[in-house]
């Protein structure tokens, strides 16, 4: 792979770790949160019940409003952490001491 | 173009204005892709990812108009209505997954594309299997452009079909779709990934235009969004559309297996490579993911409820589905300007995907098959001809699935598409953490995988959901590549070690002192 060439790579690269970072795992366990809200969309809110409502609402609406709300709420509490991670271990690198261990 | 589908001299003039809105819309965007043309330094790596130099703005536009296409705003509308609010639904459950993993895959994928100036997704798998690399390169070519060509056409139906019926049908399908080839050809030539990019930008303002102005209508016509819900849930046609009918494992496998394997489409990860830094992926990310909430959620949500509300079980006459999106706008709004800028946002999202993968295609055929695949040199002055000449290829195949499509083009993309990216996309996310993987477990992982996908679709299990067991279509083959990942890796000799601990971080460690 002589072709691949590591010249002029930006600095933000080394603070980007390749193995995962120990609450990352935590997304993990979100799966298996996401499949039990998933299960419960399926089997108590994907019917049609016109006499029944929910937040003044049909049921499949409400489950569709389920699921996109946990994943916007999801993704701005996402960007918020990465970027702070992030952002500080880059400036860790620029201004703090850096030893090479090989 | 057979005798009945000539246009003649009595035409309406809406149905001219509509043509016209074509053509002016992409003489703007040809612009755009001069203009990015000129501004386009020289070499691949300038060409396909823009010199990796895109700023969080701009990626966060590209992101959005990658995503926010026909598929959501036309597609997912119809197919609640032709086939069921359960579709759309699934759709909303893949981004469970995806934005959750969205930041940890893109950050990896985004450090190893600027450590390594990948060009293509290809190179990426390439270099962590770590070896067979033409024959590599070639299956991972033939199976991006398997299921490319598949997307390409899905995304032909609706792009053609919302102008022809805006035109009541009085300009045929088949003529919006030649004319729709023939621009994209022209444009994508022209300037690669920047003016793609730019051209990007225009298409989001545009559809956060169209998309306000259809919020507003909704909220006009039907007095509120829970008067609209009701008024579709209690419609004649809702007692067929409010129902699942898919089993819950079909549900879950969309989460699992389906939504993660968005995370490596190879169009995305082109984006990841053209990011300027790595702020331009997590803004760039957070940003289309909200626009996704608008695009993908409320939008096709409003459209959907709607139709039904309107239309009832009394659909109108269209030659494809996606054909309802445009005919309900001129049935609230009546023929004018709103529903020209309407118009407008519809050509632009259904473009902005096209034209990208299409430059995709060309990277992927143009570098990887020809060039280190098959292992033919061509000058830097031929292969801008090689690419051009690959575009039109492409884009002229892709017409094959839209000419007589017999499914909405969501199902075509759950049940043909994706399979195979999620074939592409899995092995290589689990490649990114897992060291003990090694050249000959990643390279019978993808052939396995095409192998399994091309059997169960075409021959053992022709009817979807391509297997016996109620799971999404990409199921399968995806477990079958990922246990041959792990078996064949396990019983043969791990990579080097000198490869893992460059890939992985480890030769060199970094300890951060205040």
């Amino acid at each position: 792979m002589s072709h691949y060439s590591e010249s002029s790579t930006p600095s933000d690269t080394k603070a980007i770790p390749a193995n995962l970072m120990s609450w990352e795992y935590l997304l993990i366990a979100y799966l298996a949160f996401a499949s039990f809200l998933v299960w419960y969309v399926y089997e108590y809110l994907l019917i049609w019940e016109p006499e029944e409502s929910m937040w003044g609402l049909p049921k499949p609406v409400v489950g569709a409003l389920m699921i996109s709300i946990t994943w916007i709420v999801l993704n701005f509490l996402l960007f918020a952490t990465y970027y702070a991670v992030i952002t500080k271990r880059v400036k860790s690198m620029g201004s703090g001491w850096v030893v090479m261990i090989e | 173009m057979g005798g009945d589908d000539r246009m003649n001299i009595n035409i309406s003039p809406w149905s001219l204005v509509v043509l016209s809105t074509l053509i002016t819309f992409f003489a703007f965007t040809l612009i755009a892709g001069y203009v990015g043309a000129k501004r386009t330094k020289k070499g691949l790596h300038e060409f396909y990812v823009a010199g990796g130099t895109l700023s969080a703005m701009t990626v966060m536009f590209t992101y959005m108009a990658t995503y926010m296409e026909a598929w959501e705003f036309v597609g997912m509308p119809a197919v609640m209505i032709s086939e069921g609010f359960e579709w759309w639904v699934i759709e909303m459950i893949f981004y469970l997954s995806f934005v959750a993993l969205f930041y940890m895959i893109g950050l990896r994928i985004y450090r190893l594309g600027k450590l390594y100036k990948y060009v293509t997704p290809t190179d990426m798998i390439v270099h962590r299997v770590g070896g067979f690399e033409r024959l590599l390169r070639i299956l991972i070519a033939i199976m991006i452009l398997y299921a490319t060509i598949i997307y390409i056409g899905m995304i032909y139906i609706p792009a053609a079909g919302v102008l022809s019926a805006a035109t009541g049908g009085e300009i045929p399908y088949h003529a919006f779709l030649a004319l729709y080839v023939i621009f994209i050809i022209i444009y994508v030539s022209a300037g690669g990934m920047r003016a793609v990019a730019y051209a990007d930008v225009m298409a989001g303002v545009t559809f956060i235009v169209a998309f306000l102005a259809m919020v507003y209508a909704a909220f006009v016509f039907w007095g509120g969004f829970d008067k609209l819900a009701w008024s579709a849930y209690t419609s004649d046609i809702a007692p067929d559309i409010f129902q699942r009918t898919q089993p819950f494992q079909y549900f879950w496998t969309m989460l699992i297996f389906y939504g993660i394997s968005w995370l490596f489409i190879p169009h995305l990860v082109v984006r990841f490579f053209a990011a300027k830094d790595y702020k331009g992926v997590i803004i760039g990310g957070m940003g289309s993911n909200a626009g996704f909430f608008l695009g993908a959620f409320a939008s096709p949500l409003l459209l959907g409820l709607s139709l039904a509300a309107y239309y009832g079980a009394s659909l109108p006459e269209v030659e494809v589905v996606e054909g309802y999106v445009p005919l309900l706008f001129m049935e609230l709004f009546g023929t004018g300007p709103l529903l020209v800028l309407l118009l407008l946002g519809l050509i632009a999202i259904t473009r902005s995907t096209i034209d990208s993968m299409l430059l995709l295609v060309s990277s992927i055929v143009d570098v990887d098959l020809i060039e280190k695949g098959l292992g033919i040199k061509v000058p830097e002055r031929s292969r801008r001809l090689i690419t051009i000449l690959v575009i039109i290829v492409v884009a002229l195949s892709s017409i094959l699935v839209a000419l007589a499509p017999e499914a909405p083009m969501v199902i075509i993309g759950f049940e043909l598409c994706w399979p195979a990216y999620s074939v592409i996309a899995w092995p290589t996310i689990v490649m990114l953490f897992w060291r003990r993987a090694n050249k000959y477990g990643g390279f019978a992982s993808y052939l396995a995988g095409f192998i399994s996908l091309l059997l169960f679709t075409y021959i053992i299990w022709p009817e979807a959901p391509h297997n016996p067991f109620g799971l999404w279509e990409g199921t399968l083959p995806t477990i079958i590549a990922l246990a041959t990942l792990i078996i064949v890796s396990l019983i043969t000799p791990p990579p080097p070690k000198e490869f893992v601990e460059e890939y992985y971080g480890l030769k060199k460690q970094l300890l951060y002192l205040k």
